[in-house]
């Protein structure tokens, strides 16, 4: 425990290398583009929409949610990109900076961190564009709009956490990337994020419900409808739940990886 | 400070997981496959680092420097114990791998600062420092995948220095390359020193070290070997490569080391504590090598290999994703017939019988006559059996010994510690031990001869577990006379046991209690050792071995007898001991009279090309009074077609005869052989010829090897000699009788004949034919009316392997069908002819012609004298030889044979003045 804590000190005090990374991480995504950072909010416009065509006009999902259907697919599909896109990176981020580890020493979490990081500023911008559609399709927004704050940050350290686990076996095996892509996938699809899984709609039979709702991520994509679409409080049970669950996740995910640190040189 | 690194593999694929999986789970608890080892990049360091010291790292490629410098930083962590380093550490290892392509130099100068734990504002005042002095400009802004190496040398090498480290480690040998960082390196290593920082350097310069360094370390082989003053170590550690061969040691040793870590597997073995580095370690070392290539082999081979393998491939490609099922049946297949043999060897043993049976006949007449009239076929591409029909051998064996005996059998080679798994999964007929030194590449060593000091008597586990599988075992001491007690005590445990020398069968008898003795001296092996010639002979003698000072006092009036007259000849002499360390130089050094005539010191490899390169070699012989045991040098010079002049020896004469060996008594004697040998092209051409006809047809590892087999009572598969197609074309109205006399006259028996003719089937010539040579099988093709008919004959009908054309005009001895098969058991000839040989002058003398062809690859000779193996013949060939006098190639396809024992001249004119042409090995 104490050499976790010795961890974590050393890894806060490299909080400006994590800022650099993550700024120049940015600043390196869209630089030779001719659209450049245009891109933050053509990106997910583009991704609801191909979603859009696909589920809700060919699927006919969008005539079951009567006019809500577009606001909630966006957040499923926004908010699942920003996990899947921070776990998938994460397992290649090790092997990335070979050259890094190889010359100096350094906590190597600032890589996770600033993965993490990077992609929550793209998923800013979908939120952003999320706002964008809420009003444009006429929904009112409430006070409980500011229950999003919160929630972005369990969501945050929930993925983190997987990122470390993933960047921990990516050092180790290469092959983690292509494993860890059909995991994704298949933890998609027992998410919703384009289908109902609640309510008159449910996809998801009533006696399953309990199992369904234990996946922390189908939690954070029902808080986010909660306060976005709903205009409700999310249920404080699935807040507590979600709060151990990601709290859990990132804790062992940084154990973990610290504890594989040293070896990490060796493989790479 | 104690630490350790484990080497791991750098990439896990699938293939492996695979395949250890299945390894796993079925060799589980046994020792003796250890598939997976560790290897200790650095193991049992100490090393304290005063506060302001500058220590110097030095050692080999591969022994450990970088790995020691990069632990010390912290960017490997410590496998075992513990490394502390207080103060912020700075560090060059290798240039400007660390910096991210896309992003400019100034960013990566931040990036790098801040992962190395400097603050923002600490780096914006240092910047500019940095910017000067890499001397980048504008370029500092351009994005760093723009930049030469040098470039980013010089930005990496700025930042280290200027990120104000209170420990600086430097690994120069990854900056040799770059000469800037040369020139800076002193100036900085001194500023560093002024302001009392810490500084460990790696490095291959030892000026550097000497000047710049207070204490400096050796490292080899990841342990450190010496630690004091830099002049000291340093001139400790010069010593130790010079002696070992400087750059070439260290670059072999270097290649050792990078093959262990290229190994899939993790390597262990090296660990070392304070043991003195010296031969034995060095042998284990290449044993673990040799292990690994072994064991690569091997796997390869083996069924849980393969499924995985099957597995991979099939999830790879869609081909083999349809070809899994057959590959899994016959898997299963394979599987179970490996399980039938591994139970077969682990049965308990049968009942044996007391000798061998042909052991008898092999006691009585060391060389008896029927193992020398010829070898296997199988070494020449004519007749090449698979590979599974030859008997396995599990040997021991020095590395020369197993160069020779490879290609005869399938053999199998272990280390101490693996060979009962090697065993196990590759069964054996017949196990052969040699009295080796180093045996298997030095696994072996010491533990086959007794010394004072004991290794292990694992080769006694070895016999007896073979004994008790029923498989025979043999041991060869091929270092008898001299060494018989060194290796009596291993010996006693085989079935049989060889020695080159005769005379020791007596006391082996005595000694063992038992009759399975035998005698087995050297022999040529025609793939390394064959008349071949590709440059020319020097007209000089030439003498290889060693001078013994202080011993051998018999040997070295011997040697005068041979050296003194051949110095008049232009000798040279490559000295064994030639480069030796000086204390031992003494005892063989050449006398001032020889000394001009030392070339230097020639390697096994470059030795048999010197063999063709002189016209006469000299042999000296310690062993004088042995039957059978002599130089192995003297079978190699023969077979290489290269005359020996010898001083008496009772085993060349036992052995070889007169065929090509001159024994001299004086030193008027060796001049007169010298005189005749080096100026009488005729009479050294017969020599020449005579010493490669006795060696190839009766002192081959071939013959040897089944010699061996017989006595240890392993049927081999009968041993056949090829059949010779013989190909007539009978002129019309030619009288077939000359060709039914020399087809009669030959020694080589196993023939069948096929005569062409032009004109109607003489039905009354061929049938005499057909009387004359009593049980030959005679064919006749008539060439009317369509000649392709009757080639399309002959290739549907013709046994033989070697197909022989014979032609009016030509005589040919009676040894003649016996040389085309012996030729065509050295590597690679297809087609031989004789572009030299005799012929008949305008006088009607018989004298040889195209000397200079002798012993080459030619373009074209006569057709009366080829011989070819089937697969190479063509029916256009066929149709040349049957109606061309020459027979021309594309290319060099020919062997030209030695001259004899075929004469292109009319039949009188053959046979005046006792037929020189002939060739027939005497005595």
């Amino acid at each position: 425990m104490a050499t976790i804590m010795r961890s974590i000190a050393e890894l806060v005090s490299r909080w400006e290398t994590i800022r650099f990374l993550v700024t120049s991480n940015l600043k390196a995504g869209h630089r030779e583009k001719v659209l450049g950072h245009l891109w933050n909010l053509l990106d997910p416009l583009l991704f609801v929409a191909v979603y859009y065509v696909v589920f809700g006009l060919l699927f006919k999902q969008a005539e079951r949610g009567q006019g809500t259907f577009v606001v909630y697919l966006a957040v499923g599909v926004l908010a699942w990109r920003f996990f899947d896109a921070t776990v998938s990176q994460a397992t290649l981020c090790i092997r990335a900076n070979r050259g890094l580890i190889h010359e100096i020493r350094f906590p190597k979490a600032v890589f996770p961190v600033s993965v993490s990081l990077s992609r929550l500023y793209d998923f800013l911008w979908g939120l952003a564009v999320l706002l964008g559609i809420v009003l444009c399709t006429g929904f009112p927004l409430t006070a409980h709009v500011l229950w999003l704050l919160p929630l972005l940050v369990l969501n945050l350290v929930f993925a983190m956490g997987i990122a470390f686990f993933a960047a921990y076996l990516g050092a180790f095996f290469a092959d983690t990337t292509n494993v860890a892509g059909v995991l994704l996938r298949l933890w998609m699809y027992a998410s919703p994020t384009f289908y109902y899984a609640r309510g008159e709609h449910a996809l998801i039979p009533e006696r399953f419900q309990g199992i369904y709702m234990m996946n922390p991520m189908a939690c954070v994509l029902e808080g986010y409808r909660d306060a976005l679409l709903w205009g409700r409080a999310p249920d404080p049970a699935m807040l507590l739940y979600m709060l151990a669950v990601s709290v859990t996740v990132l804790l062992a995910g940084f154990a973990v990886f610290t504890f594989g640190e040293g070896r990490f040189a060796k493989y790479i | 400070m104690k630490f350790l690194i484990r080497y791991h593999r750098r990439e896990v694929t699938l293939r492996e997981t695979l395949i250890r999986l299945f390894e796993r789970s079925r060799s589980r608890g046994d020792p003796g496959s250890r598939w997976r080892e560790e290897f200790w990049a650095l193991r049992g360091i100490n090393l304290a680092v005063q506060p302001g010291e500058t220590v110097g790292v030095i050692g080999p490629n591969g022994s450990g420097k970088t790995t020691l410098l990069k632990t010390l930083a912290g960017i490997l962590g410590a496998d075992q114990g513990r490394v502390a380093v207080r103060g912020r550490v700075g560090c060059l290892l290798s240039f400007g791998v660390g910096f991210n392509p896309t992003l400019s130099g100034r960013e990566n100068v931040y990036l790098n600062g801040s992962l190395l734990g400097l603050a923002r504002r600490t780096i914006d005042a240092r910047m500019d420092a940095i910017v000067e002095m890499s001397e980048l400009g504008d370029f500092i802004s351009a994005p760093v995948r723009t930049y030469s190496a040098g470039m980013r040398g010089r930005l990496g090498f700025a930042i280290a220095v200027h990120i104000d480290p209170d420990v600086l480690m430097l690994d120069e040998v990854l900056g040799v390359g770059d000469a800037a960082f040369r020139a800076k390196t002193g100036t900085i290593l001194e500023r560093f020193r002024r302001e009392r920082k810490t500084v460990v350097i790696a490095s291959h310069s030892m000026g550097l070290i000497r000047e710049t360094c207070d204490r400096a370390v050796w490292l080899e082989r990841g342990t450190i070997r010496l630690e004091g003053p830099p002049d000291e170590v340093v001139q400790a550690y010069l010593k130790t490569t010079e002696a070992l061969g400087g750059g070439a040691a260290r670059a072999r040793r270097a290649q050792e080391t990078d093959e262990l870590r290229r190994r899939p597997i993790e390597a262990r073995s090296l660990q070392r504590g304070a043991e003195r580095f010296d031969d034995r370690s060095e042998a284990r070392v290449r044993s673990v090598v040799e292990y690994y290539t072994l064991a690569q082999q091997r796997h390869l081979d083996e069924v849980r290999y393969r499924l995985g393998d099957a597995l991979v491939k099939a999830c790879s490609s869609p081909k083999d994703f349809l070809r899994l099922p057959g590959r899994l049946i016959a898997l299963f297949f394979v599987g179970l017939r490996r399980r039938r043999e591994r139970r077969r060897l682990e049965a308990p043993p049968a009942p044996r019988g007391s000798a061998p049976p042909g052991s008898e006949v092999f006691e009585k007449a060391p060389l008896a006559p029927h193992l020398g009239t010829g070898c296997d076929p199988r070494q020449t591409i004519f007749a090449a059996p698979p590979s599974g029909s030859r008997p396995r051998v599990a040997a021991i064996l020095d590395e020369f010994s197993r160069a020779c005996f490879a290609p005869e059998c399938d053999l199998v080679t272990f280390r101490p510690d693996n060979w009962a798994h090697v065993l196990k999964t590759t069964g054996a007929r017949l196990l052969l031990v040699e009295s080796a030194w180093h045996g298997n590449d030095g696994a072996w060593q010491y533990r086959i001869a007794s010394y004072g000091e004991h290794m292990g008597d694992e080769v006694l586990d070895l016999a007896a577990c073979c004994t008790r599988n029923g498989v025979p075992t043999v041991f060869w001491n091929k270092e008898d006379p001299a060494h018989f007690d060194r290796f009596i005590r291993k010996a006693g445990v085989f079935d049989a046991v060889f020695t080159t020398d005769a005379l020791c069968i007596p006391r082996y008898k005595e000694a063992l209690g038992h009759g399975a003795v035998y005698a087995l001296p050297f022999a040529a092996q025609p793939f390394l050792h064959n008349p071949l010639q590709r440059e020319e002979r020097r007209r000089q003698p030439c003498f290889a071995g060693a001078y013994y000072a202080t011993r051998h006092e018999q040997r070295r009036e011997d040697m005068h007898t041979l050296l003194r007259p051949a110095m008049r000849f232009g000798l040279d002499i490559y000295d064994r001991m030639h480069g030796a360390p000086p204390k031992e130089r003494a005892d063989f050094l050449f006398p001032e009279e020889y000394r001009p005539a030392v070339r230097g010191r020639l390697e096994y490899d470059d030795m048999v090309a010197a063999y063709k390169r002189y016209r006469v070699f000299l042999n000296v012989n310690s062993v004088v009074h042995s039957p059978t045991m002599f130089s192995r040098r003297v079978f190699e010079l023969l077979a290489c077609g290269t005359p020996v002049i010898t001083t008496p020896s009772d085993g060349i004469a036992n052995l070889l005869g007169a065929n090509g060996v001159f024994v001299t008594h004086s030193e008027a004697e060796t001049e007169a052989f010298l005189e005749k040998l080096l100026h009488d092209d005729d009479a050294w051409a017969e020599a020449s010829a005579l010493g490669i006809k006795k060696v190839l047809s009766e002192h081959t590892y071939a013959v040897r090897f089944a010699a061996l087999c017989r006595a240890a009572g392993i049927s081999m598969p009968e041993r056949e000699d090829p059949l010779v197609s013989v190909t007539v074309a009978a002129e019309p109205g030619e009288d077939l009788g000359p060709v039914a006399d020399c087809l009669r006259a030959q020694t080589y028996r196993r023939f069948e004949v096929h005569v062409f003719s032009d004109a109607l089937p003489a039905a009354a010539e061929i049938d005499a034919l057909r009387r004359k040579l009593g049980g030959a099988p005679v064919h006749h093709w008539p060439r009317t009316p369509a000649a392709q008919q009757s080639y399309r004959g002959f290739f549907d009908g013709a046994q033989g392997a070697i197909v022989c054309n014979l032609r009016a005009g030509f005589r040919y001895a009676e040894d003649y069908l016996a040389d085309c098969v012996m030729f065509f058991r050295l590597p690679a000839v297809s087609m031989q002819g004789k572009a030299c040989r005799f012929v008949a002058d305008a006088d009607g003398r018989i004298v040889p012609t195209g000397a200079e062809c002798e012993h080459r690859m030619v373009r074209a000779a006569p057709s009366g004298t080829i011989a070819i193996v089937r697969p190479s013949l063509s029916p256009e060939a066929l149709h040349t030889l049957l109606t061309h006098h020459t027979f021309t190639t594309p290319d060099d396809a020919i062997y030209s044979t030695y001259r004899y024992n075929c004469c292109e001249a009319p039949a009188q004119a053959a046979h005046a003045g006792g037929a020189p042409w002939t060739l027939r090995v005497r005595g």
